[in-house]
């Protein structure tokens, strides 16, 4: 115990800290430039100088530990002398255009000579002249203001690793400049503009737009993009978004200050003078507007029409990834209970519920079994078809933080490009399709060379016996004819991965949608099991969601075979338990999965379809397929916030809210649920979904309340999982399901007491089925020598970002990105028109060069309109969830010249 | 005897008297009140009257849109918004005074760095509507105009 003094408050300490850190804890703000709790002490900028009694100088409060019997002073008049000569001598420089600086008003600079009263130098010297660089469409660095404190420069390099800035010249002439004048590798986070104590590094944004007190609304949300659920604060003024801001205390959610371009820059969508303002109603074949009340009735009694001709089952929901867990629950209550259908669907099908159901089969829950926080805990990573740095750019810093501060070994295996490359121990490129039989061949060497966990093996004899016969085949010989991974690299990442003392896996959309995207989220289950990184902090599975919605929608039971918290259609007694509190009847039959709604569509079987926050036409694989099949159904509703592909195909379109206008609360991969804050009223003629749902349920005689908080104390009831959670708890921040009412948290690591392994006796039958479809998909391989690797972007997530200014600036529209050394030989040079043709399709796209990109592969962003990978694709469906293989495809490539 | 003096000053009116002693000798003073509006009175340059934007000699705008008067305004009437103009310089997009709001209390002009605010020694201000009452840059140049070369405030 440290028992240190600070002003004459007596404070005692658990563990050594600084003195920055230990006077917060007593509430005293020590003034300072260059340190941050996140980063490397610099000690450079002087201005934290406090007294020690008993030493004779100054010493830095952020570079001094404290020790017991310490008594520290942090404002005295030989302190304020001192540092008001900091701030003379960095006046001396810095120039005094406050009133047109945009951090006028928050800057440090400027609270510190207010507070120490040096509001001019007398170091008189011409100041300096240094343009102002706009490279970066959305970063500017004005290095006239900069007050060398550094803090970009450590924090680009070790929280971001990206290493972009780096400082120049010397002395007073220092400035912090791109790595030999290039951006390129600039991911455009934005975590320098929000480090920077004073205006040098700003967002262009909002240049000369925003004042600290222009502000008139301020809402902890969380962002709407990928699955990691980044805590974000929205500011807006006169019901328009100012600026997205990360948390300055570095504390809060799985982000901890922490955002991605997405999060920063793409906050402007919902003020696109594009958003549907009014319903919709299509009559001969064009839209014309309509009252709430028109378009309501008419879907209610469309629905009821189709409903009591053609049955319940002849109408089909999906919901997509950008609604609410509350939307979610009342769009399955609203089908099952007012329609009388299971046929509900959400656009998790596209890949993250085939991770999910493996972890239930093999471990009991179905979720992420560890936290994104807790991976930065690791001793291995394994990242799996999934580019952490883009797709979930927040557990790509977990996974850098790993390798950055504990020495983590990065393994990251791959088909197509993967901007974690350059920060792992190993790279493994595999053929698309075969990362099974690589995290097999690993587990072969587990076993082969007695790695395995002995005191996990010892519990569990007869599983750790079943998987070692299971993979027993697959020797890294084999392996390497069939992935093309040379058998000493599978061998040495199995043993990095075995001897870590914790080791984790993250995996995405590469894995899980693909035929065998089941499977292999279980052999990754299988290949942590044995190592007994189940349960440990720093181990586990972690399956990354694609979108903020995903692992909600399927949490509350937005599947046709599941009810709310993935109780089972299929089981009498879930069922009763849930129609006794809905005073309803469950239907007894599964529903259709949202492929096979599609299929039914075009035979007639299934007559309407509502759509909800979601684009089939543009997501789901197969373009002209699903446009045919959408086009035939009878009655299409599309509710969203922008015109899409599928949205133009309706019958009817409601305009509805988006994130930034509504209550509600978002589950992330990590099962945190957290709640999202209005930052502005809703526009004017668009109406929240859960709304909309409700007001349709009304009509149809089943009346629902939509408001989110009356929402989630049902949800709370009905879905076990989320049992106790209520917004109230959610108010000072978000938990991790399940969650336990009488220790009063959540829970971060799933397992640790423990697992159930549930998977039946149909393995052998699951494998047939994979190897069958597996085998059509070979078959359209002849003559397309390439593997299109329908990509996230990191700058881009779909029908938001588009309309979104930020994103846009660095990535406007689509590309086809391939290796030098494969437009070699196809004499492709950059910028080059190319054809990209597939079995059923084409696309016309520009050549950019990549080394990233391994050779055979073309990497094409699938995010702008009138170039949807879904052109290229067919339906081949995994047999387990039917998910569509929606990852890579074999494609040629035909140069078009420029 | 005080009986019999508070009988005599009843009988005469005394009261009545002493009062109308001042009505007959005002009677005969200058008036103080003005013939408002026909008279006029002299406002002294410190008044603190409606405001006016200034321009510098060569006709462009003083005003730098640093947006310290709105952040200064007690009320909260001064609405100004801001963006990037040509050359990244910072552009005065809108400026309003709702002056229905405004306490005339002059801190906007204290905090204005470049004097491009001030105020003027116009009070008439009524009007007939609401959206009459709020002051645009427009307005509030053309008054600003009206008193160049003038002393106001600022001066």
């Amino acid at each position: 115990m440290i028992n240190i003094k600070i002003n004459g408050i007596p404070l005692s300490l658990e563990k050594p800290t600084n003195i920055i850190e230990a006077a917060a804890k007593v509430g005293v703000h020590v003034p300072h430039f260059c340190y941050h709790k996140e980063l490397s002490i610099y000690a450079g900028c002087r201005i934290c100088m406090v007294e020690v009694k008993g030493k004779p100088k100054l010493l830095p409060a952020c570079a001094t530990a404290v020790s017991d019997g310490m008594e520290i002073i942090t404002e005295s008049e030989k302190i304020a002398k001192s540092r008001r000569g900091v701030l003379e001598l960095q006046l001396t420089h810095h120039p005094l255009d406050c009133p047109v600086c945009d951090k006028g008003g928050e800057c440090s600079l400027q609270d510190y000579v207010f507070r120490y009263g040096a509001d001019r130098s007398r170091f008189i010297e011409k100041k300096r002249e240094i343009p102002v660089n706009y490279e970066n469409p959305l970063i500017e660095r004005n290095m006239e203001r900069c007050v060398s404190c550094k803090r970009c420069v450590r924090i680009c390099a070790e929280v971001q690793g990206d290493w972009v800035l780096s400082d120049m010249n010397r002395g007073s002439r220092v400035t912090m400049e791109s790595f030999c004048g290039s951006e390129e590798e600039c991911v455009h986070c934005g975590h320098c503009l929000s480090n920077c104590p004073v205006g040098a590094i700003q967002s262009r944004l909002t240049k000369n737009q925003v004042r600290p007190w222009f502000v008139e609304r301020e809402a902890e949300t969380v962002c709407p993009y990928c699955g990691d659920g980044c805590t974000l604060y929205l500011q807006s003024r006169e019901n328009t978004i100012l600026r997205a801001l990360s948390d300055e205390t570095y504390t809060k959610g799985s982000n901890r200050g922490s955002l991605c371009v997405r999060g920063r820059f793409g906050y402007d969508f919902p003020n696109n003078p594009e958003r549907l303002k009014t319903p919709l109603i299509k009559k001969n074949g064009s839209f014309v507007e309509a009252s709430w009340d028109e378009a309501i009735s008419l879907v209610a009694e469309r629905f009821g029409r189709i409903k009591s001709s053609a049955g319940p089952d002849a109408i089909g929901a999906v919901i997509g990834g950008r609604n609410t867990n509350e939307e979610a629950y009342l769009l399955q209550k609203f089908m099952r209970a007012a329609v009388g259908t299971n046929n509900i669907d959400n656009m998790a099908r596209m890949g993250h519920i085939n991770a999910l159901t493996a972890l239930e089969d093999a471990f009991g829950l179905g979720g992420m079994t560890n936290q994104i926080k807790d991976i930065a805990q690791s001793g291995a990573v394994l990242l799996i078809g999934n580019d952490a740095a883009a797709e979930n750019p927040i557990t790509g810093l977990a996974v850098k933080r790993a390798v950055f501060k504990k020495g983590a070994k990065l393994i990251v295996a791959d088909a197509g490009k993967n901007s974690m490359s350059k920060h792992a121990a190993l790279r493994l490129t595999y053929k698309p399709g075969t990362h099974g039989r690589l995290i097999e061949a690993m587990v072969n060497v587990i076993f082969d060379e007695g790695l395995q966990d002995k005191a996990v093996e010892e519990k569990n004899k007869v599983l750790f016996g079943r998987i070692n016969v299971a993979y027993a085949h697959n020797t890294p010989e084999k392996a390497q004819e069939t992935t093309g991974v040379p058998a000493e690299d599978i061998r040495k990442a199995a043993r990095s991965f075995a001897s870590a003392p914790a080791a984790s896996i993250v995996f995405g959309k590469g894995v899980t949608a693909s035929v065998c995207g089941y499977e292999d989220s279980l052999a990754l289950a299988d290949l942590s099991l044995i190592t007994g990184n189940v349960g440990r902090s720093g181990g586990g599975v972690n399956p990354m969601a694609g979108k903020a919605g995903e692992q909600g929608a399927c949490d509350m039971g937005a599947l046709p075979d599941r009810l709310p918290g993935y109780r089972k259609v299929a089981s009498d007694e879930d069922r009763k338990r849930l129609g006794s509190l809905w005073k309803t009847e469950i239907p007894k039959t599964a529903g259709l999965t949202v492929m096979e709604m599609l299929v039914a569509a075009a035979e007639g079987r299934v007559q309407a379809l509502y759509v909800v926050g979601s684009d089939p036409a543009f997501e789901l694989p197969d373009r002209k397929r699903t446009a045919d099949a959408l086009s035939k159904t009878k009655f299409l509703v599309v509710q969203d916030v922008f015109m899409s592909d599928t949205a133009a195909l309706a019958d009817v379109i409601l305009p509805a809210a988006t994130f930034a206008e509504k209550e509600g609360t978002f589950t992330n991969s990590e099962r945190r649920v957290q709640r999202i804050r209005p930052a502005m009223k809703v526009l004017a003629g668009a109406r929240p979904d859960g709304e909309i749902i409700s007001l349709i349920s009304g009509k149809m005689g089943r009346p629902m309340d939509w408001e989110p908080s009356l929402v989630m104390d049902k949800i709370s009831v009905s879905t076990p999982i989320y049992a106790g959670i209520t917004y109230d708890l959610l108010e000072s921040g978000g938990v991790q399901w399940p969650y336990y009412e009488e220790m009063k948290s959540g829970t971060a690591i799933l397992h640790s007491q423990g697992y159930d392994d549930r998977r039946a006796a149909k393995g052998e039958e699951i494998a047939a089925k994979v190897a069958a479809a597996r085998s059509v998909k070979d078959d359209i391989k002849e003559g397309y020598p390439f593997f299109a690797d329908i990509a996230v972007s990191l700058y881009h997530s779909g029908t938001t970002t588009r309309k979104s200014k930020g994103p846009n600036l660095v990535v406007g529209g689509p590309f086809a990105a391939l290796n030098p050394a494969d437009a070699k030989g196809l004499g492709i040079g950059e910028g080059d028109t190319v054809k990209v043709r597939s079995r059923s399709g084409f696309l016309r796209l520009p050549a950019k060069l990549d080394a990233g990109v391994p050779q055979g592969i073309v990497h094409i962003p699938n995010h702008f309109l009138g170039a949807g990978c879904n052109v290229l694709t067919e339906v081949i469906l995994d047999p387990v969830n039917k998910v569509p293989e929606a990852r890579y495809w074999p494609v040629s490539i035909e140069p078009e010249g420029r | 005897m005080k009986a019999i003096e508070k009988f005599i000053k009843t009988i005469t009116f005394w009261e009545i008297l002493k009062g109308l002693k001042l009505t007959f000798s005002t009677m005969l003073t200058k008036p103080v009140t003005r013939l408002y509006p026909i008279e006029r009175p002299v406002i002294p340059p410190v008044f603190r009257g409606l405001h006016a934007m200034r321009r510098h000699p060569d006709g462009s705008e003083m005003c730098i849109a640093c947006g310290l008067c709105a952040a200064y305004c007690p009320t909260g009437c001064i609405k100004i918004k801001t963006s990037e103009g040509p050359d990244h310089k910072k552009k005065l997009d809108t400026y309003e005074i709702e002056l229905l709001k405004c306490l005339f209390c002059g801190y906007c002009v204290e905090a204005c760095p470049v004097r491009a605010l001030t105020m003027t020694q116009e009070y008439e201000l009524a009007d007939y509507s609401k959206e009459k009452l709020v002051y645009t840059r427009e307005k509030l140049l053309a008054n600003g105009e009206r008193y160049r070369g003038k002393e106001t405030h600022l001066d």
